[in-house]
């Protein structure tokens, strides 16, 4: 997608842009447009979008109005409208050598006209009039004289001293959106309508566009007619007039109604027509009502106040959805209530699986089931070890490695890789082998470290084996049966920094029958990885990979890969 | 920053053919590889062109000859080879692809030296075997100067998330520079992007950000660039979601993003939907920046999360409270001082290279002829005196051969102090070089000596860190305090005397007055000295940067009537408690101010006003309501405020400014709360000429707002009055004490 989208955008949607006069006053029209659109009562629409950063016109603070009368002739009456270019260069002074930089690479100089392509002056020139429809030729904005004289805003680019935000684009409030291009549409009094931007502006065509600015008219005027009723009536009948004012506007445009909200609260301080709750609750709302009846262990008031959110028809569908999600809150740390909690989760997600709730509830239901998976797994790895099933084993090993449920180990793994190292001739045994160790394994973890023991056998990725302090700490690996041995790689614990040392002095034995053990390695160097070249011919069933004296802190290995030919 | 892999080879074992037995592994074929691969370019090869051509030059021609095409390229090989283990090289040459990829590298003298001149390399073998890969991707792209630089940040920076299986390929090396190209040549990227080299994308390809997050945000967050620093604004600043889970998790659900994350990857849509607190925030705005090419990180503050944007070079920009703290930027240290002096260092391009191709030399030298070896890494140094790789390879190879030669580390310790990395941005590292040096040093300084280096070093720096550190090498106290003395004097001149006057605090003061620290036998002289010009009253402007703190001048203002009997102590407590101060006293005290002006009228007592100017001193000070600035105000007539601890037989004595016969005494206690004057009684008061042997001249015990105590004509002299409340435990609360009598002559 290219950023110099405005005038692709207007001419998608057949508009002309007229800039205005250059020697104008200060005054912007956005700012000029605004107090016309109060005066006369008006509506306004504003194309706000970034030039600088990505268009090659670059720099400058541009206001225009729209004057494409075809455009202008297929809206209903009584909108004004202009185009607001927002800068990038505020307070931005580009030095010298960055300047000289970009013209030597041929880029366009932010902030300075550029003269290498006129083009987009082309497209950005006044189209042919169209004769002006008789309705359209009564809006305010009438553009049967020429165009609304609006002024163009260029400051001068390189003026640092106005501030960032002050009087951006004239007044118009970038923090309105955080994605441009967009369209905005105002009331007369600057509230704001309805709002389409970034891709989904973009993905809009001419026709759709016309279509959606009509429908915030026709809900505004509908807004309109619903609050002139509200000014005669009062008590529950005001908020519930009001609150089908807020009904005829988009959700969000409504909610930023405050005026309106506030009326419609004082109207009904009782909530009793449901009105309150669905323009006054966002989500976390919901939440804070059931954690206060937690904390004060008063759950089953909290049940009644979700009955109470269960009754109200008024509730948008993803109120309606938050309600559901409730009882999880309300339960998941209940005694004999868990159940109740999950199932919760699983309504809520019913109700739209594709909304935000919909797919947190699934993201906690899939958290909640691989938390168990883990569990069952773990409790499977540790009886496979006990019994000796290197096939189990390494079917579960097989299933850590397929897994991608959140393995809080893993996710701390972030940049570590088993270290390269030369491959030994022949397969890797270990990959069939067992795996067991000298004394007790960490297990103030829970079961969270125990799926990851597997992996030490295997070169998908670290493992880790984890053993407490003890005297002459071991971890074996059995072949199952007497192999040549060609090489075998230790790799070190590699997330930590303090604790690598904790592996050295380093011995490697090996053994045929499991009783009599030869030496054939022993480092003194704190490695990430030790390449162990055993000597010519050597044949054994075991390895084990250790320390022969008594160490007072823990072992831990990631990797024990024994190669070569069965 | 250091980087002992250098000096690991030593140049022996390189022109013996490189023997690595330690590693286990067969040696002969594999440190024959390099050679074999690389043909005539073998680190031996180099080392011999190189060496020869530097023996028959002397010290004065060896900048221009590093700078010979030839010899630079064989420089910049020959690091290369010694910085990455052989046998990496060997396992990148092994396929065609790498073959080719080394005969291209090894033989581009601008590359080579890019990639060794953009900053610390932490992982040489990782970011060469990357470099390798993403050449093999793109050999033709990597053409484009633009797109090798950004292979070579990628190479240099680029640690990918996960090792996971399934999620792997997101995340290569291949896949980031790819991403990036694409952006490049989609337009999505600012212009700005242009003009970057290897060093400042890194800030940019470094980002955690993975690169279907920074799709998203291309696609859905188009922010003006002045924007950039607001970014977080684009969502909201939320604690807990619907689910009532924090960041922090807990109770076995998943954290605050955890819902919709998979895996435990947060992506900025993720973000951006769901809002959090300023982790996430500054996160994602940093991404924004990033997802534009714009150098951009985040910054870790102290309880806080903030991030750094750049727009250009120099233009370091904070966002959410940034930048400050730390964070991940090329050198170590606080931001923005590390983020500009990066930008200082790597917008010389010629003195950075001129820099290194020396100190590459002087390592290679140093086995040869280690006096010449020397020589040329201290030209490194003043070839860019910023440049802190050189800087510590110098200084490594001066620690590595002092057996065999001795060095003058004064000397040395003296360039540091003068060079710019030191003057300009001491707390990216200079500091800590100062201090590796200093500590060699100082064993062969004597005590005046370490201070007049210490002296200096403070004050052509802008930093006071490590004072504490300092301070402990100077063998005397009274060194120890025209320590302190100097620092002060130096901090005038910066705008970081806050900061000595709170160590000078911390180190001398409150811990005197918390009675944690024996006082220090001749601490007073040059305590009073310090505080005595540094409340100058032709001071004020920074004196008034100084006090903003008014916690740390109460702290000073109980020292000194700690301390009463000192000469200058009436001086120094006239200019800290002088009115002038008054502006940074607290709402609070004010308010304390304007209700003393309630203070029933006492009688009239006949004599003059002994009490005023005098000091007050006591068995504790609470602190709150009260302030040590206002226990002067309460021997005046407009009053002020005192309050004990709560404690056991609390007192409060005063010194009065004349001695004389007295004639009346006026206590007033909280007269506009009660509670406070019962707490207070009964309260004993005495009179005494030495502060030791006390005469009892009233006890009150009926609550009254104030008491007069008429005295005239009694024959009573003295220059202390006391006040005493006899109880197990109470706070002793007065808002004035006049004293009224004939001075002495």
């Amino acid at each position: 997608m290219k950023y110099a989208i405005l005038p692709l955008l207007l001419c998608q949607l057949s508009l002309a842009v007229c800039t205005m006069a250059q020697d104008a006053a200060p005054a912007t029209a956005y700012d000029t447009l605004r107090a016309k659109a109060a005066a006369q009562k008006a509506d306004l629409i504003t194309f706000a979008y970034g030039t600088s950063d990505w268009d090659k016109k670059g720099g400058d603070i541009k206001t225009r109005t729209v004057t494409d009368k075809a455009w202008l002739a297929g809206l209903p009456k009584g909108i004004l409208s202009v185009c607001v270019e927002i800068p990038d260069r505020g307070s931005t002074q580009i030095p010298q050598s960055t300047l000289d930089e970009l013209r030597r690479l041929g880029r366009p100089i932010p902030g300075q006209p550029d003269d290498s392509d006129p083009s987009d002056d082309a497209e950005q020139a006044p189209a042919p009039d169209a004769p002006a429809t008789p309705e359209q030729a009564a809006t305010p904005d009438q553009p049967e004289t020429p165009a609304v004289p609006e002024v163009g805003n260029p400051p001068d680019a390189s003026d640092d001293s106005a501030p960032a935000d002050s009087n951006a684009a004239g007044g118009f409030k970038v923090g309105l959106t955080w994605n441009f291009p967009a369209l905005v549409y105002q009331d007369s009094e600057g509230q704001l309508i309805g709002i389409l931007e970034g891709v989904d502006l973009q993905k809009t065509d001419a026709k759709a566009l016309a279509a959606q600015v009509a429908a915030w008219h026709t809900a505004r005027v509908a807004r309109d007619a619903k609050l002139a009723e509200a000014e005669k009536a009062t008590g529950p009948a005001k908020a519930r007039l009001l609150g089908q004012a807020l009904d005829a506007l988009p959700y969000k445009s409504a909610r930023r109604l405050r005026s309106i909200v506030v009326a419609l609260r004082d109207a009904d301080p009782k909530n009793e027509t449901g009105y309150v709750t669905k323009y006054t609750y966002v989500p976390l709302s919901f939440t804070k009502e059931m954690l206060l009846c937690v904390a004060a262990k008063k759950h089953e008031e909290g049940l009644a106040i979700i009955a109470k959110h269960r009754a109200n028809p008024l509730l948008t569908p993803e109120q309606k959805q938050v309600v559901e999600v409730q009882p999880y809150v309300l339960c998941r740390f209940w005694k004999g209530h868990e159940a109740e909690a999950e199932a919760a989760l699983k309504t809520a997600m019913a109700m739209d699986p594709t909304s935000d709730v919909g797919i947190g509830c699934k993201g906690i239901l899939q958290h909640l089931a691989g938390t168990r998976e883990y569990v069952e797994q773990s409790k499977a790895i540790i009886a496979a070890e006990k019994a000796g099933d290197a096939q189990a084993y390494h079917k579960l090993a097989q299933q850590t490695v397929a897994s991608t449920f959140h393995l809080p180990y893993r996710a701390s793994l972030r940049g570590i890789a088993i270290p390269e190292f030369d491959r030994p001739a022949g397969s890797l045994l270990s990959k069939q082998g067992m795996l067991s160790f000298s004394g007790p394994v960490n297990s103030n973890a829970g079961y969270k470290l125990v799926p990851l023991r597997p992996l030490v056998l295997r070169d998908d990725e670290p493992g880790l084996c984890y053993l407490l302090a003890s005297s002459k700490p071991w971890v074996q690996v059995d072949l199952l049966k007497t192999a040549a041995i060609t090489g075998i790689v230790v790799v070190n614990r590699l997330d930590v920094t303090k604790e690598k040392a904790y592996q050295v002095p380093l011995v490697v034995s090996v053994s045929s029958d499991g009783k009599e053990w030869k030496e054939i390695y022993r480092s003194e160097t704190v490695q990430d990885c030790w390449e162990v070249t055993p000597p010519a011919g050597l044949q054994a069933r075991y390895v084990r990979v250790g320390r022969s004296d008594e160490p007072r802190q823990t072992f831990m290995l990631a990797n024990i890969l024994v190669y070569g030919n069965p | 920053m250091i980087n002992t892999r250098l000096l690991i080879p030593t140049c022996a074992l390189l022109l013996a053919g490189a023997s690595h037995g330690a590693y286990g592994a067969a040696p002969a074929p594999l440190a024959a590889s390099p050679a074999e691969t690389t043909g005539s370019h073998a680190p031996d090869a180099d080392a011999r062109l190189i060496l020869a051509a530097a023996g028959t030059t002397d010290i004065a021609g060896l900048p221009a000859l590093v700078g010979q095409p030839k010899i630079a390229k064989a420089l910049a090989r020959n690091k290369i080879l010694r910085l990455v283990d052989p046998r990496q090289v060997a396992r990148i040459a092994r396929t065609p692809e790498g073959k080719a990829f080394l005969d291209t590298f090894l033989n581009d003298q601008d590359w080579m030296e890019s990639f060794l001149c953009s900053g610390p390399i932490r992982n040489p073998e990782r970011s060469l075997r990357f470099l390798s890969e993403i050449w093999a991707s793109d050999p033709q792209g990597v053409k484009t100067p633009l797109y090798r630089e950004l292979a070579t940040a990628t190479a240099l920076v680029y640690i990918p998330a996960t090792q996971h299986p399934a999620l792997k390929a997101a995340y290569t090396p291949v896949a980031r520079y790819a991403f990036f190209k694409r952006s490049h040549q989609d337009g999505k990227l600012h212009p700005s992007f242009d003009a970057l080299k290897a060093w400042d994308m890194r800030y940019v390809v470094a980002s955690q950000a993975d690169n279907a997050s920074l799709a998203w945000l291309q696609d859905n967050i188009h922010i003006p660039l002045r924007r950039f620093t607001s970014a977080e604004g684009c969502t909201g600043y939320i604690a807990m979601n619907l689910f009532g889970n924090t960041i922090h998790g807990g109770g076995g659900a998943p954290g605050y993003h955890g819902p919709w994350g998979l895996g435990g990857q947060s992506t900025a849509e993720n973000f951006y939907r769901h809002g959090g607190v300023c982790g996430t925030l500054s996160t994602l705005a940093s991404y924004v920046s990033v997802s534009r090419g714009v150098p951009a990180f985040t910054v870790g503050q102290t309880g806080h999360c903030a991030y750094a944007v750049r727009p250009a070079p120099h233009q370091w920009a904070g966002g959410f409270g940034g930048p400050g703290g730390n964070g991940g930027g090329i050198y170590s240290g606080n931001y923005p001082t590390s983020g500009l002096f990066a930008d200082s260092i790597f917008t010389q391009p010629d003195a950075v290279l001129a820099s290194r191709r020396l100190a590459w030399l002087g390592t290679l030298l140093k086995d040869t002829d280690l006096a010449k070896a020397r020589a040329v890494l201290c030209a490194a140094t003043q070839a860019q005196s910023l440049n802190p790789e050189s800087w510590q390879e110098y200084v490594d190879l001066l620690a590595a051969t002092e057996a065999q030669s001795p060095v003058n580390w004064n000397e040395v310790l003296h360039g540091i102090i003068r060079s710019d990395s030191f003057r300009l941005y001491s707390g990216a590292g200079a500091m800590r070089l100062f201090g590796e040096v200093y500590d060699r040093a100082a064993k062969n300084l004597s005590g005046e000596e370490r201070l007049a280096v210490l002296v200096e070093a403070y004050d052509s720096s802008d930093r006071s860190y490590e004072m504490d550190k300092y301070c402990e090498t100077l063998p005397t106290t009274e060194l120890q305090l025209r320590f302190a003395k100097g620092m002060m004097q130096a901090m005038w001149k910066h705008r970081g005397f806050s900061l000595a006057c709170k160590w000078v605090n911390l180190r001398y003061v409150s811990k005197v007055v918390r009675g944690k620290l024996e006082p220090r036998p001749g601490a007073e002289e040059p305590m009073m000295e310090i505080l005595n010009q540094s409340f100058d009253s032709s001071r004020l402007p920074e004196g008034l940067q100084a006090v903003r703190n008014m916690s740390q001048l109460g702290q000073m203002v109980t020292y000194v009537a700690n301390h009463w009997d000192h000469p200058r102590a009436e001086e120094v407590m006239a200019k800290l408690t002088d009115i002038k101060w008054r502006p940074f006293v607290s709402e609070g005290y004010r308010k304390i101010l304007e209700a003393n002006k309630a203070m029933p009228a006492h009688p009239a007592v006949p004599g003059k006003l002994l009490s005023e100017g005098g000091m007050v001193c006591a068995s504790s000070i609470n602190g709150s309501p009260d302030q040590a600035f206002l226990h002067g105000a309460m021997l005046t007539e407009a009053g002020g405020l005192f309050q004990s601890n709560p404690q056991k037989d609390p007192w409060v004595t005063v010194r009065l400014a004349k001695p004389g016969n007295l004639t009346g005494i006026v206590v007033a206690g909280m007269f506009d709360e009660p509670r406070l004057i019962r707490s207070s009684l009964p309260m004993t008061v005495s009179i005494s000429d030495d502060n030791k042997t006390w005469t009892t001249v009233a006890t009150l015990a009926k609550p009254q707002p104030s008491w007069t105590i008429q005295l005239e004509g009694k024959g009573l002299h003295a220059r202390y009055v006391k006040i005493n409340t006899p109880s197990n435990r109470t706070n002793l609360t007065l808002r004035q004490v006049l004293v009224f009598g004939t001075p002495s002559k």
